[in-house]
């Protein structure tokens, strides 16, 4: 996934936050049209309201003008008392103005309780004149006179009154509502390009605010990368960055920390097999060194001998020892030659098992009495408890090597002490191998490691050997589909069980 | 002689009816405050004059619309009720009905010649009230009431 950049979509992080700038700075557009719109349309709504004052100021002044032309078709009526059809159509047609100003201006006035309701009261009022001025037209005779008038019509004149004192306020308030809106368009004159400049402001400024923050948090995160980059690069390998995000940013440092961790553990690795290979060559020398310095002696001594023509007059027994020890050295020096190559093939997958079908019991009796002169040279006692009939496919050579590895092993930290070898079939399909001795022991901490390359329990100024035994034990078991394990205690002596599977488990 | 007796008593006529004349219009120096004859009201301050006349106050009692019925400009009782009453002069009352027009929309009372006038304006409208000479005789139609509080003579 690390490598497949191709893959890698990198978005939700840089563009998605990006995306949220875009969105901020179209959602500040809006918004600031929204805000333009609603103060425009508040000065449109007071423009409107000073045309309707207008009309309505209109529609009172047509009223007024109506019933003045009624009232003196009223003093033509009541005074002269001639044409009254054609007075009384023109007082009806003035009238009838007059009544369709003020419904008209009802109509008009909803959105003002004030003035609706003096314009209710003036239709009120018109019909009572109207109901006064209809008795004037009515009468065959002039109205009887007072002295100096004719008290119909003064009643008439009375309600006229009334009707010019409720246009004059009607009119007052109308003017006022005009004056208000007027002033309110002055005064909020500049409210649109205020609402637009503060809009932009607060947009600008909040979109400033919030891609900084998201730009600083980008940045935060980069730099923490970075700040960690450079602690590693310092030598630091067990530094952690701190995950800031749950995103690309995020899962980058998570990967640089898993990364620097695998850094850190292969680094580790490669130093222990630097200090193993060091210890190797340190031993590897020493061991290959061991047997050729007495190797050098004895043949160095017979290459005297022979000069001086002295090897003749050696008894046959001393040629024979310094011939033993030459061969012992040659094969001690074989042995570890072959323990490199058995590594190396097994390193390398290169070891060929050839099975074949075996009693591991007689195998493991015969082991013993090749090397039974040597446990007898080396004073221990060995005690066998081998099942017969426990037939195991297996590569006999190998197989070999592993018990006789084990064995010797036994020898060397065995402390003399009595050896026991024991065969049995734990369940029907393996067949286990223990080899017990009774020395010194091997710590749990170490029970695990010795079955490494080059790897011992003991001090191998002690003890020689390359720390190779086990490991060959180990791989060779396996290979035969087996495991092997140790039983230890310090003090007790140590157990090796080879488990191996049996020749059912195989058929199987 | 019977000529002269006859100039005497033309002279004797004259100077009573001139007597009588005089009598009258000392006697006409006095108003008397008069409102429809189903009106419940019987007296008013001096000071609830002034607000109808004045139209402060616009509503009777029970919430009907009063109806003052003032006299014409110069006559004798628009003088006295001007002077006795009100306590403001023609031209006061005037501008002030030039600045209710102008600012509250309020017209000045209607304004008629005659007792007779005013007797009828005021029995015509419930609400109606007036004032006319001490010495008109009222019809049924109305009705006086008695201003309290007013110290003029």
């Amino acid at each position: 996934m690390l490598t497949n950049i191709g893959s890698f979509q990198q978005t939700s992080s840089v563009l998605k936050r990006l995306n949220w700038v875009i969105i901020l700075v179209v959602f500040s557009f809006v918004i600031e049209l929204v805000g333009l719109f609603l103060s425009s349309n508040l000065l449109v709504e007071n423009f409107s309201s000073i045309h309707m004052s207008n009309r309505l100021f209109d529609a009172t002044v047509t009223t007024s003008e109506s019933l003045e032309g009624a009232m003196t078709t009223l003093n033509k009526a009541s005074t002269e008392r001639t044409h009254l059809g054609d007075l009384y159509r023109v007082y009806q047609a003035n009238y009838a103005q007059a009544h369709d100003s003020i419904d008209s201006a009802l109509q008009m006035s909803n959105d003002s309780a004030g003035i609706n309701n003096h314009l209710k009261k003036l239709k009120e009022k018109l019909e009572t004149f109207n109901t006064s001025s209809n008795h004037i037209f009515s009468q065959e005779e002039p109205t009887p006179m007072y002295f100096s008038g004719n008290v119909d019509l003064l009643v008439a004149q009375e309600y006229k009154l009334e009707l010019d004192e409720l246009l004059r306020k009607t009119q007052l308030l109308v003017k006022e509502e005009g004056a208000n809106a007027f002033e309110t368009v002055y005064r909020l004159r500049y409210l649109p390009l205020l609402v637009t400049l503060l809009i932009t402001f607060f947009c600008v400024s909040f979109t400033i605010l919030t891609g900084g923050a998201i730009i600083r948090r980008l940045r935060k995160s980069v730099d923490n990368l970075m700040e960690a980059t450079k602690v590693v690069v310092g030598g630091n390998l067990s530094y952690h960055a701190k995950i800031i995000e749950n995103d690309e940013l995020g899962w980058f440092t998570f990967a640089f920390n898993q990364m620097i961790e695998k850094v850190a553990q292969l680094y580790q690795e490669a130093r222990y097999a630097v200090q193993i290979r060091d210890d190797f060559l340190s031993i590897a020398s020493h061991e290959l060194r061991t047997p050729i310095t007495p190797l050098k002696l004895q043949i160095q001594s017979i290459i005297r001998l022979v000069k001086q023509g002295r090897l003749a007059q050696l008894p046959p027994e001393q040629i024979l020892k310094m011939l033993s020890i030459t061969d012992l050295q040659i094969s001690r020096l074989t042995k570890l030659t072959d323990d490199l190559l058995d590594v190396t093939r097994i390193t390398s997958g290169k070891i060929d098992l050839r099975k074949e079908r075996a009693d591991i019991s007689k195998m493991m009796s015969e082991i013993i009495t090749k090397i039974r002169s040597e446990l007898y040279a080396q004073k221990y006692e060995i005690t066998m408890n081998l099942q017969p009939g426990l037939f195991v496919e297996m590569d006999l050579s190998r197989i070999e090597q592993v018990f006789t590895n084990l064995l010797s092993n036994a020898m060397k930290y065995g402390e003399g002490k009595p050896i026991e070898v024991t065969t049995s079939r734990t369940d029907p399909h393996s067949i286990e191998v223990r080899v017990q001795d009774h020395g010194q022991g091997i710590a749990l901490a170490d029970q695990e490691r010795i079955f490494g390359r080059f790897e011992r329990a003991a001090p191998s100024a002690n003890f020689g050997g390359l720390g190779l035994g086990l490991y060959i034990v180990k791989q060779i078991v396996e290979q035969h589909l087996g495991t092997v394990r140790v039983e230890s205690s310090l003090g007790d002596g140590s157990a090796f069980i080879v488990s191996l599977p049996s020749e059912m488990a195989v058929k199987q | 002689m019977r000529d002269q007796l006859k100039t005497n008593n033309k002279i004797l006529a004259g100077l009573i009816a001139i007597f009588i004349c005089f009598h009258d219009l000392a006697k006409a120096e006095e108003i008397v405050f008069i409102v429809n004859a189903e009106n419940p009201i019987k007296e008013m301050r001096n000071q609830d004059v002034v607000d109808i006349f004045l139209k402060k106050k616009r509503e009777w009692a029970d919430a009907s619309g009063i109806h003052f019925i003032d006299r014409k400009d110069g006559s004798v009782e628009r003088h006295i009720f001007l002077t006795q009453y009100i306590g403001r002069s023609d031209r006061d009352i005037e501008l002030y009905w030039i600045g209710q027009k102008l600012y509250s929309g309020n017209a000045a009372p209607m304004q008629v010649l005659t007792d007779q006038n005013a007797e009828k304006m005021v029995s015509t409208f419930k609400g109606g009230m007036s004032y006319v000479l001490s010495t008109y005789v009222l019809g049924k139609g109305v009705k006086k009431i008695m201003i309290q509080g007013n110290t003029s003579p």
